[in-house]
């Protein structure tokens, strides 16, 4: 059993464009600076970018696949 | 850094990446996941913040009721709205809300540093000048030295005398209205030395000579009824020492005369000897302001006042220093945290109404006002609802015969000398108030400022 605890959130485009905004930001930070703020990687803030592009696909996926 | 950056965003990549961004550029930076927690934040320390980047779209408390929350706490704090979304309607609410600027996330990190770097320039050139703060660190260093609260100009040059003058002998006289700190003063005048100090209150005397005569002064075994054992007068026992003498305007003439003798001579006679005993004490006296019209009029023998006034402090009223008051508040409440172990703040709205107020009884009743509402309020915050009526009694402004050119001239000049205090260049000064170089240069030789502020 797959189904999510709690109801899924109205797919919004406002609101997708808001959160790939925060990833972008993310992205952009996670590759410049280190967590020490010395140029270089930053794997937390990139693991988190990652994590919120899946959450975000997911939510397409779902809209992409709800019964008309 | 004096003052910090809160980031707001219920986002916690975008969060993160904000917070990583500014502290690899030296921002000293808190987070906050919501509007809420922002504004009880704000609340606790409306002063540690200089900037707030807040996210527009959040649950509960959006961008623009998050804004107009913190400015009706702190209206000082700067708020930049970092949005994804991307909507002109909410950055036209934000911007009715107090905004000042705005940073899309899809904006390089080099956009946003940049944006960020200049508002916080602009806050210290505003709020913050660094000549200033660190001139208000040395202040409240100084004042604490005396033992007292505050970080005003006023405090400071009372505490920079006391730091002169309690390394000589000469007579000290202390002129202040009730509850400003005299024996305080007097107090640190006396510090710096070992020897004995005696308060004595003249107002306890009440006008009765002789009772300040057998104190002071001493007297003889069955000098006088009741007189069992022979005394030692507090000028006798303060050899080497220091007699504070409290409201001594409240002494009568009789008395006022028998103390002239004592300092003119530097001896006293105990009440029933015969003997002259020499002393050797430093006297410093407190009274009110009006010492000094007492003695011009001869309602206070004015030799005895040219005695007593060699050096003088005279301590503002604290109606006149109301930058003190915050200091003192937070200090009255943390002396009441660790009596009580109960945490209580004032809001900074009500600081705001406390600083207009008159305290005609000075710092006691600002102490005794702040333990009243620390003992009254239920919860840890105290708002501008827990104050008495008296507080928000508008006051007769001070009648003003200057003419509206006088007015703008006062506004011009402060404004000039604030940019001046910032340490820049005429040129630097000039572009920032908007003038050309020129016309700054005739106003400061105008008003007679000194360009080296």
């Amino acid at each position: 059993m797959n189904e999510p605890k709690s109801e899924p959130k109205k797919f919004d485009l406002g609101t997708v464009r808001h959160e790939l905004a925060g990833v972008i930001q993310g992205l952009r930070t996670g590759t410049t600076y280190a967590p020490d703020g010395k140029p270089g990687l930053n794997p937390r803030l990139l693991e988190m970018s990652l994590e919120k592009l899946v959450s975000i696909m997911q939510r397409i996926d779902r809209e992409l696949n709800r019964p008309q | 850094m004096k003052y910090r950056l809160l980031v707001v965003d219920d986002d916690p990549l975008s969060r993160a990446s904000s917070e990583a961004l500014l502290r690899s550029r030296g921002y000293t930076v808190d987070a906050a996941s919501s509007g809420e927690e922002a504004v009880k934040k704000i609340e606790e320390s409306p002063g540690l913040y200089g900037l707030v980047l807040l996210d527009y779209e959040m649950p509960g408390r959006n961008g623009a009721g998050t804004a107009e929350a913190i400015l009706s706490i702190n209206p000082n704090l700067y708020i930049l709205i970092h949005t994804g979304a991307g909507s002109k309607d909410a950055i036209k609410r934000a911007w009715r809300a107090g905004a000042v600027g705005f940073i899309d996330k899809l904006d390089g990190t080099d956009s946003f540093l940049s944006v960020v770097g200049s508002w916080c320039r602009k806050y210290e050139e505003t709020y913050l000048p660094i000549s200033l703060a660190s001139s208000l660190n040395e202040r409240s260093e100084a004042i604490a030295s005396l033992g007292m609260v505050g970080c005003s100009g006023a405090l400071a040059e009372v505490a920079a005398k006391v730091s002169k003058y309690s390394r000589k002998l000469e007579n000290v006289l202390i002129l202040g209205e009730t509850g400003t700190g005299k024996e305080r003063v007097a107090r640190a005048l006396h510090r710096g030395d070992a020897q004995t100090f005696f308060a004595v209150n003249c107002a306890s005397y009440s006008g009765n000579s002789d009772l300040m005569e057998s104190d002071l002064f001493g007297y003889e075994k069955g000098a006088f009824t009741g007189a069992n054992k022979t005394h030692t007068g507090v000028f006798a026992s303060a050899q080497g020492g220091t007699v504070f003498l409290d409201e001594i305007h409240t002494l009568d003439r009789k008395a006022q005369q028998k103390l002239l003798r004592v300092i003119q001579e530097k001896t006293v006679r105990p009440i029933g000897s015969v003997k002259e005993i020499s002393v050797s004490f430093r006297l410093i006296a407190a009274a009110k302001p009006e010492i000094e019209a007492m003695a011009a009029t001869d309602r206070f023998l004015p030799d005895l006042f040219e005695r007593l006034n060699v050096l003088r402090l005279n301590l503002s009223p604290l109606r006149e220093r109301p930058e003190d008051i915050q200091p003192l508040v937070a200090f009255f409440c943390r002396n009441y945290e660790q009596e009580s172990g109960e945490r209580k703040y004032f809001l900074y709205r009500t600081l705001q109404y406390l600083e207009s107020y008159s305290w005609p009884r000075n710092v006691r009743e600002l102490e005794n006002m702040v333990r009243r509402l620390c003992i009254d309020t239920e919860g840890e915050k105290i708002g501008p609802e827990h104050l008495d009526a008296i507080f928000f009694e508008k006051r007769p402004e001070k009648a003003s015969s200057a003419s509206l050119q006088e007015k703008c001239d006062t506004v011009m000049r402060k404004e000039i000398e604030r940019v001046l205090l910032l340490g820049k260049s005429q040129r630097e000064s000039a572009r920032s108030l908007g003038m050309p170089e020129s016309t700054l240069r005739s106003i400061i030789k105008k008003f007679g400022i000194r360009a080296s502020l």
